[in-house]
């Protein structure tokens, strides 16, 4: 398999996966392109920063007082990336904030705008399973839109507010958002396919809002198929548009938080994607890729037109082995 | 629900005869969170804030006089049937496209046809026009964007004369000239500061055609509080109509014909007090009607708790009074006694452990614990909230409409009500408070400390008839925690409680009295009751319970 990309985008997190991706990436010799964090620089941060500059990677330092946000880092990158008409890059989304996410797909509009058409292969590296973490009760210190270009827009303010959460260790705080925008009605969505206990976690985690909803209000989604994914996200959403002003709010993996934001861009930005965030309330915790990598395959054009493609394929499993290696 | 199709679907008793009261055309106007946010973040990117700030008074405009054309059509629309009990109107075609026409011309509109719902249609492109005005500036040159916004349709038209002119001309085709149209803007709380500004002065109107209703929260940040403004005077210019009760008995008559209401139309046999119970053993007697009737049974109680709380027993014994010459008196004085202890009797057997060897009280965690259930119990800890009540009462229906929900079941639904509304109180930050985890909790940390003081003072101190059970938010309060609080009471989670002669709703927050919703009674062992006030800094300054005595607190949690 030819693995033809201009570049690789991924994080410098505490999160051992996040480094996983473009640990296989630079090995087929393809640029990296990682943006660390300002927070929680610990566990496999280090690792992740040593790796990086081992390997030649260009690296978005957010304490650097010379650099610029992290949109005009990565708009600049981006840019010198497909001078010479490449015009296809891999997006790792596993270790990115669902803020960075948004970011990094405005930026992908806008290089799209500059180039005529971009190919956005995303990858996402489910985490190893693990229990959830004991605390129950923590603040939500931000609780809004993911950026203002994610803010949604519906004159029909005289419909009603309807939610659609992606579930994950969240605990209960799809409950606590449904109350904060005095939503009419919810809808959940539940990953499944990696792993039964997780699955298990999931409902516990989230039992009242279970209880409030039942069981037909709950739609699985398989976190390794993100294209029928986004089909099931995106039919459930336009069958309720017509009577309601949505908003998708994202727990669990990351790779449903861009789903819910290409779902969003395709409405013509009528439906709104929104966070919650514990921010400082919540302590880092060790977190190891499965192995496995899942691919989902995009495009953009200069109108800022997304669309599902078929891509270059998945990643091999002995790459993704390799990597997983290496990381120790 | 003054809206004319709320009024015209309404088929209660008093429907005809509130109809008939209703003598002007009401406009309802939505606002919301997710609108809020929406708003604020139309050109939050590239515009100036003056810049933003016209865009949205021009989509906040666009958006009451939808609300407005939307009423409209409504009164003049035919019914199937023929029939129109509120306020129709005839309006030839033509008339219509005359009132859309000068509609149009008036606010600038451009029509496709010349009716009302072409006009609605024109604003409602209007509002997607502004906002992809402010989204295309991102892609242009900040050079003439002064310009083409202040050129933009919709610009500069204020909402109030604009409905002015629009109402004029209704009320003239309508041959109503004095015609009235009451403005009812919802939650305005979410509103941009400056329409809730303006709003709020248009309390003063001269213009007689206009009514304003205004739903707001009782503290919002940068506004002032309704009694403070611009001279208006309540009583006066304006009269509040709080939406919560201080008092819980305040809010039972609505409570009780929302239940009885919607029993009746589920078809069940039983009516509120029937179906919950007449006995909320956890709750004050609101009157003598509502005291326990059977004599037998209340004696036992207060024996029970007198041989396992000694200090029970030290109280009565101080006051030379028995359980048997309680239950015996018809004097007035001791049956007003008796009133008062009663919910803390029944909390107190409920939750208190026999003292051990040590004479160390513990208290019992219990899943469901049944003081709480009762038609006042369930009235008062729900607040007498018409969404929580039909929530509750549609789910305890739902899982059996045959015979009286049983209490555990009730408590049980009341609890997930509860825990929902700690979910919901988890998105709101606050300033910290020393041994408390604020900065990972929030509010809760708040609701918690409030709630484990009253839960020390009530279950574990020496027994007394008049335990502390609201708050002061007194001058040591910082600045940070006391909006916090204004967040806290605009939830519900504290709930004002007025003096004789005080406003109905606050003016200030510093110096007012505050109780917790009676929603957390059941987690705390708290009785559904007023108590003696305590300032809340030193609340706030009791130490949080040792881990030891961890099993004194979340009385009823899973």
């Amino acid at each position: 398999m030819s693995l033809d990309y201009a570049c690789c985008v991924g994080s410098i997190g505490y999160e051992g996966r996040s480094t996983f991706v473009p640990r296989v990436m630079h090995g087929r010799r393809v640029p990296l392109l990682l943006a660390a964090f300002a927070e929680n620089r610990e566990l496999a941060f280090d690792a992740g920063l040593t790796f990086a500059t081992g390997a030649n990677a260009s690296v978005f330092e957010p304490h650097d007082a010379q650099a610029s946000s992290y949109s005009n880092w990565l708009f600049a990158r981006l840019l010198d990336a497909t001078s010479d008409g490449h015009s296809r890059l891999c997006i790792d989304v596993s270790s990115m904030t669902r803020s960075r996410v948004a970011e990094t797909l405005e930026v992908l509009e806008f290089i799209a705008a500059e180039r005529g058409h971009v190919y956005c292969d995303f990858t996402y590296a489910p985490a190893r399973y693990k229990p959830p973490p004991e605390e129950t009760e923590t603040l939500i210190e931000t609780v809004g839109p993911v950026s203002s270009s994610f803010a949604g827009w519906s004159p029909r303010i005289e419909v009603p507010t309807v939610v659609l959460f992606g579930l994950g260790y969240e605990h209960e705080r799809a409950v606590g958002v449904s109350e904060y925008l005095d939503a009419l009605d919810a809808w959940a969505f539940v990953p499944t396919g990696e792993e039964a206990s997780y699955e298990r976690d999931v409902r516990a985690r989230n039992s009242l809002l279970w209880d409030l909803l039942g069981d037909a209000r709950f739609v699985p989604y398989v976190v390794a198929d993100p294209r029928d994914s986004l089909l099931r996200i995106e039919g459930l959403a336009t069958r309720l548009r017509p009577s309601s002003r949505l908003v998708l709010i994202p727990f669990g993996p990351k790779l449903f938080a861009l789903l819910c934001m290409l779902v969003a861009r395709r409405s013509q930005s009528e439906i709104a994607v929104w966070r919650a965030t514990a921010g400082s309330g919540t302590e880092p915790h060790v977190v190891i890729p499965s192995g496995k990598i899942v691919t989902f395959a995009t495009s953009v054009d200069e109108a800022g037109n997304w669309q599902t493609e078929d891509g270059l394929g998945q990643v091999p499993r002995s790459e993704a082995r390799a990597a997983l290696a290496a990381l120790g | 629900m003054l809206e004319t199709p709320s009024l015209e679907a309404w088929s209660g008793d008093e429907a005809s005869r509130y109809r008939q009261r209703v003598d002007y055309s009401a406009v309802f106007i939505p606002t919301d969170r997710n609108w809020d946010r929406q708003l604020a973040s139309i050109g939050a990117v590239v515009l100036t804030e003056q810049q933003r700030a016209l865009v949205q008074d021009a989509i906040f405009t666009s958006h009451v006089l939808w609300s407005l054309v939307a009423a409209m059509e409504y009164r003049v629309a035919r019914r199937a049937d023929g029939t129109r009990p509120h306020r129709p109107v005839e309006l030839s075609r033509d008339a219509e496209g005359d009132l859309a026409r000068e509609l149009a011309y008036a606010w600038r509109l451009e029509l496709r046809i010349s009716s009302l719902a072409s006009v609605r249609m024109a604003l409602r492109r209007r509002m997607l026009e502004l906002q992809q005005l402010a989204t295309k500036e991102q892609l242009l040159s900040a050079e003439g964007r002064g310009d083409r916004i202040a050129d933009a349709p919709g610009i500069g038209l204020n909402y109030q004369d604009a409905a002015a002119v629009g109402i004029e001309y209704f009320n003239d085709l309508s041959e109503e000239p004095q015609g009235r149209w009451a403005l009812m803007f919802d939650e305005l709380e979410f509103a941009p500061e400056r329409i809730r500004e303006q709003l709020i002065a248009s309390l003063r109107s001269t213009d007689a055609r206009f009514l304003f209703k205004l739903s707001l929260a009782p503290h919002t940040t940068g506004t002032p509080l309704l009694g403070d403004l611009m001279g208006a005077m309540s009583g006066h210019d304006f009269i509040t109509i709080p939406l919560f009760y201080g008092r819980k008995e305040e809010g039972f008559d609505f409570a009780r014909r929302l239940a009885d209401g919607l029993l009746a139309r589920q078809e069940v046999a039983y009516d509120a007090e029937h179906f919950l119970g007449r006995r909320s053993l956890g709750a004050e007697p609101q009157n003598e009607e509502r005291m326990p009737t059977n004599s037998g049974t209340v004696r036992r109680r207060l024996k029970a708790l007198e041989k396992k709380d000694s200090t029970f027993a030290k109280y009565l014994a101080e006051r030379d009074l028995t359980p048997d010459s309680l239950v015996r008196t018809t004097a007035n004085e001791r049956a007003s006694e008796l009133r008062k202890i009663l919910p803390l009797v029944a909390v107190r057997n409920e939750f208190l452990r026999s003292a051990d060897a040590r004479g160390v009280r513990r208290v019992r965690a219990l899943q469901s614990p049944t003081v709480y259930s009762g038609d006042v119990a369930v009235f008062a800890m729900l607040e007498s909230n018409p969404r929580n009540l039909t929530g509750v009462l549609t789910r305890l229906v739902s899982a059996d409409p045959t015979v009286p929900a049983p209490p555990a079941r009730q408590v049980a639904e009341v609890r997930k009500v509860q825990n929902r509304f700690r979910a919901l109180l988890s998105t709101v930050p606050t300033s910290d408070i020393p041994g408390r985890r604020t900065s990972t909790r929030g509010l809760l940390s708040v609701v918690d400390a409030i709630g484990e003081f009253m839960q020390q003072e009530v279950l574990l101190t020496e027994f007394s008839a008049d335990p502390p059970g609201t708050f002061v938010l007194d001058s040591a309060i910082d600045d940070g925690l006391l909006e916090s609080l204004g967040v806290a009471l605009n939830a519900g989670a504290i709930v004002y409680v007025p003096e004789e002669g005080q406003e109905p709703v606050p003016n200030r927050l510093r110096g007012n009295k505050y109780r917790l919703s009676y929603l957390f009674s059941p987690r705390y062992g708290l009785p559904i009751r007023l108590g003696r006030e305590r300032h809340l800094s030193g609340i706030l300054a009791t130490p949080s319970p040792s881990p030891p005595d961890q099993e004194r607190l979340d009385l009823g949690v899973e």
